[in-house]
């Protein structure tokens, strides 16, 4: 657990570097040290794994790759089927 | 077009208080612009002290939607609620409440081909990945880890479209208190890194316009 001092100087030097508003900045710095996931929170705590499952964990460049592969799946399917 | 089917107002439980008028506001902005499929009621709260601008809970063991909570002191609640409200859409709707749609439905390709070949989605592809960006259109700024870890949250597809979802809403919507936060997030700052979030109006047409087709299929929208 980081001092209100030490959280204030990490969210100064973002504000100072970035263009983000200071709700998005402490929002980042709270990710940053372990304290918060993001806005999407289960009721429990999930695993990398279960968080992959569900669709979180890869870019949304990524998930558009997958997607058009298993469209592409398929189809072959639908063909030699 | 108009809205059709549910209205979204109906599912979304929005205390009467004096407190709750500017969030009454943006879903009265949703109303205007598409309707829902029926979508189960889930309470939205104002709350202090927690470090997000909002949060979607979920059961991910039943699949129900438990709370959309926004943080109170804010200046971007109108903006938040709109961003939880899409990742409510995302889960129960999208995904079938046991996934985020964005990542799996056939539904959202279009959609998501649009974002990843957008300017923002470019930008802030190149800032995670090289770890630099521009300030003020010649000087590199060397990008911390904690700024990376904000890129890469940025760049995941539920992200992606709650974002999407809620400039959608603001634009159709044509709610000028939205239009407010937009600009806001939207200004590069002199000397600063900028981090492209929301999308210009003309980057954002095209994403628009999938949305609009995705809701037609939906049938929450009509002619």
């Amino acid at each position: 657990m980081v001092s209100r001092d030490e959280r204030e100087v990490m969210i100064q030097e973002l504000l100072d570097r970035t263009t983000l508003p200071r709700e998005y900045v402490e929002e980042v710095v709270a990710i940053s040290l372990g304290e918060s996931e993001g806005d999407v929170v289960p009721t429990r705590p999930l695993s990398p794994e279960e968080w992959r499952r569900i669709g979180r964990g890869i870019t949304a460049e990524e998930a558009l790759e997958r997607m058009r592969q298993r469209a592409k799946e398929s189809e072959q399917i639908a063909r030699e089927g | 077009m108009r809205p059709a089917g549910v209205p979204i107002g109906r599912a979304l439980d929005v205390p009467a208080e004096i407190a709750y008028d500017d969030l009454r506001e943006v879903v009265a902005a949703i109303d205007r612009v598409h309707g829902d499929g029926n979508l189960p009621r889930i309470p939205v709260r104002l709350v202090e002290g927690f470090p997000e601008l909002g949060r979607f809970r979920f059961d991910p063991t039943t699949g129900e939607p438990i709370s959309i909570v926004i943080r109170a002191d804010q200046r971007f609640r109108r903006l938040t609620l709109l961003h939880e409200v899409g990742h409510y859409i995302d889960w129960y709707v999208l995904g079938g409440r046991t996934t985020f749609g964005s990542a799996f439905h056939p539904m959202m390709e279009v959609w998501l081909a649009r974002v990843v070949s957008s300017r923002s989605y470019r930008q802030l592809d190149a800032l995670a990945k090289r770890g630099k960006g521009v300030v003020s259109g010649a000087r590199i700024a060397i990008l911390s880890e904690r700024e990376r870890t904000a890129v890469r949250n940025a760049l995941l597809p539920d992200e992606c479209w709650a974002r999407s979802y809620a400039q959608y809403v603001a634009l159709r919507s044509a709610a000028s208190h939205l239009a407010g936060s937009l600009t806001v997030l939207r200004t590069p700052n002199e000397g600063r890194v900028y981090y492209p979030l929301q999308w210009e109006d003309e980057d954002f047409r095209p994403i628009a316009m999938a949305i609009d087709e995705l809701f037609d299929e939906l049938g929450w929208r009509t002619w």
